[in-house]
């Protein structure tokens, strides 16, 4: 289907043909405005888009307006997390990570919640710029908030039809996907005590209503962590529950996947290791990690003393997710990296566009005020470490901002 | 050019070289732009649209009738003989067949697309925009886009320091 066949214009001499193709090239991308040239920009990752910077000042300004970030993909600004003020209140932070995070117009602290009734509520999850919130209007009752730091947008939840006997947060997930930012879901798992998850109430703001379903899952297994929207299915980090007599904790750990009716169920084994892992989305991968007993690194410099300390990181990357084939990305010995007699450590998650890992780290000792550390891989070295405020609690939550107003657009507060 | 069918309401399309396109108002209507028009009663005879000349917009005219949802009796009757899934597939196969044009004509209809609100048609065409120069090398892109290499040396060695790590 040749163009040229549409107007006898185009009809040209081979010889002369290239340097008029191009006049003509040159002269329609002359007419491409700002707006498409961000149009045609937006559909890049944000490594792209760097790249793209450095073609011309004015594309690099172009990328930087403030009225093109909706638009345009954006990276993770930081970490959000909670402290616990002297008074018993909470406060909430962005451990800054990006240059780019300064220059943005954020509220991290979540001031504009403070104008409303909602206090101390619990950050539960950050997912593609949104944020779930927690509170208990009263001893035994959760409600949430959805709201975006970016936009200062937030809205509050209908009651559960079925009040959740379990108030666990792990249980509560957010799932929100860019790509069809008119709406989000938010999960509520269901358990009996000590027991695996039942099944599963999930809001959609599409409908504005919660919906029940059972779980479609044969294993019994407690949802334990964070969780990852993929190719439209929630992925959180479970538990399976084994016999009490079994002593094979190897493969208790796995990502429990859930659709966004809680139709299709499925389980993905992922290693297991001390604690549980985190999930992540890196680079167009699913990246999961865990501290791994074994096998170790051993180093030259290593000892049965330090061996004895010995607790090694390892990252995993689902290089194939249909065929759930997974590969060691990197791993790392932490005790080489913190004094593990003196410091506490947590894995915390995956920098969506560069080979970065993070963990938050604590001295042992009371009133010893926790860092967060960027693990650089491909350099096998730490990168930044940024010293957090006193007395902060866990979830620590990576923050990717959001500048559309979309998904909250009918939001109640703004 | 369309054919006047028992029934369908026609709109006629004007370029601005003079050329005029009657079709089915459905298929003017996967224009956002011209819908609107036709909804704010804007449109009594004929529509003349700016800026796209006739050989663009005999295109964007291909495109809309490929991709107008067949309803009525004889599309209900169509659409359940064939699943749904392999009429999308046919439209990939059909899309990507229609946008190996060259570049000018390229970046005309993504212009059109914008102008007209034809979301799928801005979609395919900026994304087929992207996939050609998303892995070429800078100098590439800025020839490949027409635009100039405004950056001062220095500047450009910033830049280029500050965003190494998108290029590795």
């Amino acid at each position: 289907m040749e163009e040229e066949e549409i107007s006898g214009k185009e009809f040209l001499r081979p010889d002369n043909s290239l340097s008029l193709a191009e006049a003509e090239a040159a002269a329609a991308a002359s007419r491409l405005t700002d707006d498409l040239i961000v149009e045609i920009l937006s559909r890049l990752p944000f490594r792209s888009v760097c790249r793209f910077k450095c073609v011309s000042k004015t594309w690099r300004d172009l990328i930087a307006h403030p009225a093109h970030r909706k638009k345009l993909p954006q990276t993770l600004a930081g970490v959000l997390y909670t402290n616990i003020t002297g008074a018993g209140g909470y406060r909430y932070h962005l451990a800054g990570l990006s240059a780019e995070a300064d220059g943005l117009d954020l509220d991290p602290s979540l001031t504009f919640l403070s104008h409303t009734e909602y206090r101390d509520f619990g950050l539960v999850r950050a997912c593609n710029g949104l944020l779930l919130c927690s509170y208990e209007p009263e001893e035994g009752t959760v409600r949430f908030v959805v709201c975006n730091p970016a936009t200062q947008r937030w809205t509050e939840l209908p009651p559960r039809p079925r009040p959740n006997t379990c108030r666990y947060y792990q249980q509560f997930h957010l799932a929100f996907d860019p790509a069809v930012p008119s709406h989000f879901h938010v999960f509520d798992f269901e358990r009996a005590d000590n027991l695996g998850i039942t099944g599963v109430s999930i809001y959609s703001s599409r409908t504005g209503a919660w919906s029940q379903s059972d779980t479609g899952l044969v294993e019994d297994v407690v949802m334990v962590g964070q969780s990852v929207l993929v190719g439209g299915m929630l992925h959180a980090v479970g538990n399976l529950l084994v016999g009490a007599d079994s002593n094979n904790w190897e493969d208790k750990t796995v990502l429990v996947a859930v659709d966004m009716e809680g139709k299709e169920w499925k389980t993905i084994s992922v290693p297991c290791g001390r604690d549980y892992g985190i999930v992540g989305w890196s680079q167009g991968c699913l990246h999961y990690a865990a501290i791994s007993p074994a096998p170790l690194t051993v180093g030259v410099d290593d000892d049965e003393g330090s061996l004895n300390m010995a607790e090694e990181v390892a990252i995993w990357r689902l290089e194939d997710y249909d065929k759930q084939q997974r590969a060691l990305k990197h791993s790392f010995r932490i005790d080489k990296v913190l004094n593990l007699n003196e410091v506490d450590y947590r894995l915390v998650g995956f920098h969506p566009d560069h080979d970065t890992f993070f963990f938050v780290s604590k001295g042992i000792w009371e009133g010893e005020k926790a860092s967060l550390v960027s693990w650089d891989m491909r350099r096998r070295q730490l990168s930044c470490v940024l010293h957090l405020e006193k007395s902060s609690v866990a979830p620590y939550l990576p923050y990717v901002p959001l500048f559309s107003s979309e998904p909250l657009a009918d939001a109640d507060g703004h | 050019m369309a054919t006047r069918e028992a029934g369908k309401k026609m709109i006629m399309l004007k370029s601005p070289d003079g050329m005029e396109f009657e079709v089915e108002e459905a298929v003017a209507m996967e224009s956002q732009t011209i819908r609107k028009m036709i909804e704010d009663d804007c449109a009594d005879t004929a529509i003349l649209i700016p800026n796209i000349n006739s050989k663009i917009l005999s295109r964007v005219i291909e495109y809309c009738n490929k991709h107008v949802p067949t309803t009525g009796a004889t599309g209900a009757a169509a659409s359940d003989t064939v699943a749904p899934a392999a009429l999308a597939e046919d439209l990939k196969i059909w899309d990507a067949e229609f946008i190996k044009v060259n570049r000018a004509t390229r970046f005309d209809l993504i212009q059109a697309a914008s102008y007209l609100n034809i979301k799928g048609l801005l979609d395919l065409t900026s994304q087929t925009t992207i996939d050609t120069i998303s892995d070429n090398s800078l100098e590439e892109i800025r020839s490949f886009l027409s635009t100039k290499n405004d950056y001062l040396p220095e500047e450009e060695q910033t830049i280029r320091r500050e965003n190494q790590w998108a290029f590795q």
